[in-house]
């Protein structure tokens, strides 16, 4: 919750060492981000559909499923590939990113309950 | 280690803006490594365990590696600088200790603050999408061992 408040904060509140962070895992193209405040937000669609995602994923409460996951990861590369070749779709960017975060989400939560549980340290 | 260096080197650390692939990708390739390892499958606890190790490993390389990025890439990082002075002066609230500290970080001098810096954001950075690359890996290999919580 709080990385997505701060990639929307960023442009609201100018905060210039956001960007900064952020500037490390993200191209933060302009005219691939979305905008508020007249500035662009603090990376990227596809990179805020994937976090936007992963939020709502937690949220809902969504049930792990490899095999979407794995569709998930399939339909970024494809769309990847398309913008590279025919044709680039933010809609598109949107919607596999949002189904990857969304499907990443349950097997993250997973994890963590795992190793908070001293799963990891019982089986090491 | 190749977290680290992919991570470090300038152009190929591009691939980092995709969504972070090299570390992703490290964290991937640790859980990976630690699949073979155990035939019987491993936890998704596990994996996110191997992939924050490789994160924070990969973190030291990386901050080690960017000391000679620094010398090499001076002019661009001077050309950077002037950037974010332009910026930092357009943006309202950042003036002191903040504005100098963030002037240190983008200046191509090498000092202890911008390394420490540099070493905090990468184990955060590093750690946390090395830990999800990690958990995909074994979601994805479905050899995760039952495990009861």
């Amino acid at each position: 919750m709080v990385w997505c408040a701060a990639i929307v904060a960023a442009p609201i509140f100018r905060l210039t060492f956001v960007y900064e962070s952020f500037s490390m895992i993200c191209h933060q193209d302009p005219a691939r981000s979305w905008r508020v405040a007249g500035e662009s937000f603090a990376v990227c669609i596809r990179c805020s559909s994937i976090y936007f995602g992963f939020f709502a994923g937690l949220i809902a409460g969504l049930p792990p499923n490899a095999r979407w996951l794995k569709m998930a990861i399939a339909t970024n590369a494809a769309e990847f590939l398309l913008a590279l070749i025919v044709v680039d779709s933010a809609g598109l960017r949107i919607l596999s990113g949002l189904a990857l975060g969304a499907t990443t989400a349950p097997f993250v939560l997973i994890g963590l309950e795992q190793i908070l549980a001293g799963a990891t340290r019982d089986s090491m | 280690m190749a977290l680290g260096l992919l991570s470090s080197i300038p152009i190929i650390s591009l691939g980092n803006c995709l969504c972070c692939m090299w570390v992703l990708g490290g964290g991937g390739l640790a859980s990976y490594l630690l699949m073979q390892q155990r035939p019987g499958g491993i936890t998704y606890g596990d994996g996110a365990f191997g992939g924050v190790l490789s994160g924070l490993f990969g973190s030291v390389i990386a901050t080690i590696m960017s000391i000679p990025v620094r010398f090499l890439a001076a002019r661009t990082l001077l050309s950077q600088k002037e950037v974010l002075e332009q910026a930092l002066r357009d943006a309202p609230g950042l003036e002191g200790p903040m504005r100098d500290f963030l002037l240190q970080l983008a200046s191509p001098e090498i000092s202890a603050v911008a390394l420490v810096a540099t070493f905090i954001s990468n184990v955060v950075i590093f750690s946390l999408f090395a830990m999800i690359g990690g958990i995909v890996m074994v979601a994805i290999m479905e050899k995760q061992k039952k495990q009861q919580l």
